[in-house]
């Protein structure tokens, strides 16, 4: 959906624009929310109380075209407080090992669904402060400077935050980008950036 | 050199990643979601606290601290407040009370506890004695009785009472006593404050407070007598229609 379109319903706020903008961000929200959780029952909860808390509090929202990322926040951290409250600390390595090969998968699927599942563990492992970052940055495609205004944060904190959500992704999948020939930069030896594919296919 | 710093994977490469991990979480149909969300939503608006309610909340909470606090105040400053927690749990008064329903108690917290009949001594059963206890109170019956002489020199009879649903009422006479000796005595007999509320003019009855419960004085054949209402729940007015002709 177009960031004027979202603004318009932000400012709109009626049952119509609610449920447009529901229907918008529902999937992203929730996927936000699972990420973390691992639970469809508790993911589709938090992230339905998200939406009634962001729908609740529209007018704190200072930009209303960033709304997506805005909720993403809301959810991220009603996650946390769910997990809180749970007493529910989950950490990579205790992560069940999930069936994400299927008997009928093409090998190219079966090593793309491998690639998602070990990301996946890894966001997993990072600190919510740091999820959301990473999150606000890579899903949402946020500025330095918007999610420091997002998170109400101070620009270097945020730098910072994401400095060390990187290096932890990086310790995490270092071995997988090993095997499959994946670039990584500031690297020993001073190694030069490149994109390629996550698999290096 | 060896190399103690984990190389950091390329902006772009995660970003591929983190959308890959992300897109592909299966959400549940949205249709069905806005469903369960409508009537979610309708459910917290109804548990949401109304804002007055937290203020409500508070203000019943000081109240209750104030009044608490004093309950606790004028129990002290009347030097009640050890008594009543060292009330003698033996005797046959002090059970009588605590065997009362607290709600249908009317005394307030700050009345003196009725002491125990220390100093006194039961009244053996004789018929001149049974001539002077009032055998035939209306709705009341005898339980028990007491005899004790004051410093006076006085001989004073006391006997305890108990209505239908076992209010405790105290009879207490003496003979050859003068109003304002009797008393005198009866506070230091019974160690509780005696206070004339009224005065029937020429006749020779008095209403009365004895340690803040209804009390009522009457003389009757050179006697005078005294009916005090434990429970609380009369007033002088109805203790006096119980007074023996």
């Amino acid at each position: 959906m177009e960031p004027k379109r979202v603004g318009q319903l932000v400012r709109q706020n009626d049952q119509a624009a609610q449920r447009e903008l529901f229907e918008a961000f529902y999937h992203r929200t929730y996927a936000v929310v699972y990420t973390v959780l691992r639970s469809r029952e508790s993911a589709e909860d938090i992230t339905q109380d998200a939406f009634i808390k962001a729908f609740q509090n529209m007018g704190q929202l200072r930009e209303p075209e960033k709304f997506g990322a805005w909720l993403a926040v809301i959810a991220s951290n009603l996650a946390r407080n769910y997990l809180k409250r749970e007493k529910k600390v989950i950490y990579c390595d205790e992560l069940p090992v999930l069936e994400t090969v299927g008997a009928n998968d093409t090998e190219e699927q079966a090593v793309g669904n491998l690639e998602v599942e070990q990301m996946r563990r890894a966001l997993r492992a990072l600190p919510p402060d740091q999820y959301q970052v990473i999150i606000l940055q890579y899903y949402f495609d946020l500025k330095i400077d918007e999610i420091a205004a997002l998170l109400k944060l101070n620009e270097g904190t945020v730098k910072s935050r994401l400095f060390r959500a990187r290096a932890k992704l990086s310790r995490i999948l270092e071995p997988f980008a090993a095997a499959d020939g994946l670039t990584c930069k500031g690297g020993a030896g001073g190694n030069a950036a490149k994109s390629q594919p996550f698999t290096g296919r | 050199m060896p190399q103690n710093r984990s190389p950091l994977l390329d902006d772009s490469l995660i970003r591929a990643a983190v959308r890959r991990a992300l897109d592909s979480v299966e959400a549940p149909p949205v249709e069905e979601s806005w469903q369960r969300f409508q009537s979610r939503r309708t459910a917290a608006s109804a548990r949401r606290p109304r804002p007055w309610s937290r203020y409500a909340a508070l203000a019943a909470a000081l109240l209750l601290v104030f009044c608490g606090g004093y309950g606790a105040y004028r129990a002290l400053i009347s030097g009640n407040f050890n008594h009543a927690l060292l009330m003698d749990q033996e005797s046959e008064s002090a059970e009588i009370l605590a065997a009362e329903p607290a709600g249908e108690r009317e005394v307030s917290d700050s009345a003196a506890p009725w002491p125990d009949f220390a100093g006194w001594s039961p009244l053996q059963p004789s018929r001149e004695a049974a001539q002077q206890l009032p055998q035939a109170l209306d709705g009341y019956t005898l339980d028990t009785a007491y005899t004790r002489e004051a410093q006076s020199g006085i001989t004073y009879l006391a006997a305890l009472y108990k209505g239908k649903e076992q209010e405790p009422l105290l009879w207490v006479q003496a003979g050859t006593a003068s109003p304002d000796q009797f008393f005198a005595d009866l506070e230091q007999l019974l160690q509780l404050p005696v206070e004339e509320t009224a005065a029937d003019g020429e006749a020779p009855s008095t209403r009365l407070a004895v340690g803040s419960r209804p009390a009522f004085s009457w003389e009757k054949d050179g006697r005078r007598h005294l009916f005090i209402d434990l429970s609380g729940h009369s007033s002088p007015t109805e203790l006096q229609r119980l007074a023996p002709r």
